[in-house]
């Protein structure tokens, strides 16, 4: 099937006359005073909290908080959502948030009691390092090549999470959370405590 | 970037970020959106993928593209035009067919293995999940082809290893 495959996708190539002209127009985009205009630079941060996303999720609540910059960036959660950053014609600017709950993928997860973690393809029971005072750590690289922090944190019953994206600078630029509390409340105090200790701005 | 380091990548990776775009859309018109999308986020980034590493940066960058317009189009309500279809040789309809027809998630994790020839180990790293849930995946993929062939009696020109 594989071979069928291949062969089926080799015949399925851009059409010629629209790859050439876009290899001219693209190319055109090469010299510096092009590149200069192109709007996916990144301008420098602007310090404005833009809240994006409230997917509801089984009677719990998940949240997206991003910093604006200029120009058009994506960044992409490990746990699912995406942030859209960009600025509007007249200047302002803004930041999307969204995650669709099915295809949320949770950090942790719940086996014969207790809570492993599963991120980054970790296999690892952190039940007994985290309670709702304070919050289990973990960071790694993303395939985006940033830094992404995880916090978890709450009961054995009610156990939530948050993943934060920092940029190149190390500079925390967006967060997704959710939250095992009915009204989805961010106020749980191993959230303030992890939030700290990762010196978060929100 | 200069025209020099750029036009070399172009032309040797258009056609797979066209073919992974059309595999994860379904459409030839996305799919050369997404081709003019993923290559002008190469021009602006800043850093540029690692020499050596531009294949696995294009792709990266061209799921992220063409499931961000699934999830707009989702949220839109929108569906795919009848006419927008490529052109498929008259043998390989029914497996056009069968493939298209998978879930976006099986669609991709076939395309990554079967054409780009990734291990389930890099296709986790650009899908986020875990090595055995793209297993899980390529393994549900096989067999909902393996059946939709079936019903089209086209399996005979099928068979062999997977």
């Amino acid at each position: 099937m594989k071979q069928a495959y291949r062969d089926l996708f080799d015949c399925l190539g851009m059409p010629e006359d629209r790859a050439r002209t876009l290899r001219e127009n693209l190319a055109h985009r090469c010299s510096p005073e092009e590149q200069e205009v192109i709007p996916m630079k990144k301008t420098g941060r602007i310090h404005k909290s833009a809240a994006a996303l409230a997917a509801v999720l089984a009677a719990l609540a998940l949240s997206v908080t991003a910093l604006a910059y200029g120009g058009q960036i994506v960044h992409h959660f490990m746990t699912g959502g995406v942030v859209t950053q960009g600025v509007d014609e007249d200047g302002t600017p803004w930041a999307e948030g969204f995650s669709d709950p099915d295809e949320t993928l949770a950090p942790i997860e719940s086996r014969e009691g207790r809570w492993y973690l599963t991120i980054d393809g970790q296999n690892e029971d952190i039940s007994d390092r985290f309670t709702e005072e304070v919050p289990y750590i973990y960071r790694c690289t993303g395939s985006d090549g940033l830094e992404h922090a995880f916090l978890i944190g709450g009961s054995r019953d009610q156990v939530g999470w948050a993943e934060f994206i920092f940029d190149e600078n190390g500079q925390p630029t967006a967060g997704a959370s959710y939250f095992a509390t009915p009204d989805g409340s961010d106020g749980a105090p191993w959230f303030a405590v992890g939030k700290e200790e990762l010196d978060l701005p929100w | 970037m200069t025209e020099a380091e750029f036009l070399p990548l172009f032309d040797q990776y258009h056609s797979r970020v066209y073919r992974l775009a059309l595999s994860v859309t379904r459409s030839p018109h996305d799919a050369e959106d997404m081709v003019q999308t993923v290559f002008l986020r190469l021009l602006a980034a800043r850093p540029g993928p690692e020499p050596g590493k531009e294949r696995a940066w294009l792709t990266q960058v061209t799921l992220n593209a063409s499931r961000d317009l699934l999830r707009a189009r989702k949220r839109q309500g929108w569906s795919p035009l009848e006419e927008d279809i490529p052109a498929v040789p008259r043998e390989s309809l029914g497996l056009y067919d069968a493939v298209m027809d998978l879930p976006e998630k099986y669609r991709t994790a076939i395309h990554l293995h079967y054409y780009e020839g990734y291990t389930c180990r890099e296709i986790a790293r650009f899908l986020h999940i875990t090595p055995s849930a793209v297993s899980m995946r390529l393994h549900r993929a096989r067999e909902m082809l393996r059946n939709a062939l079936k019903e089209e009696d086209y399996e005979t020109s099928l068979s062999g290893p997977v």
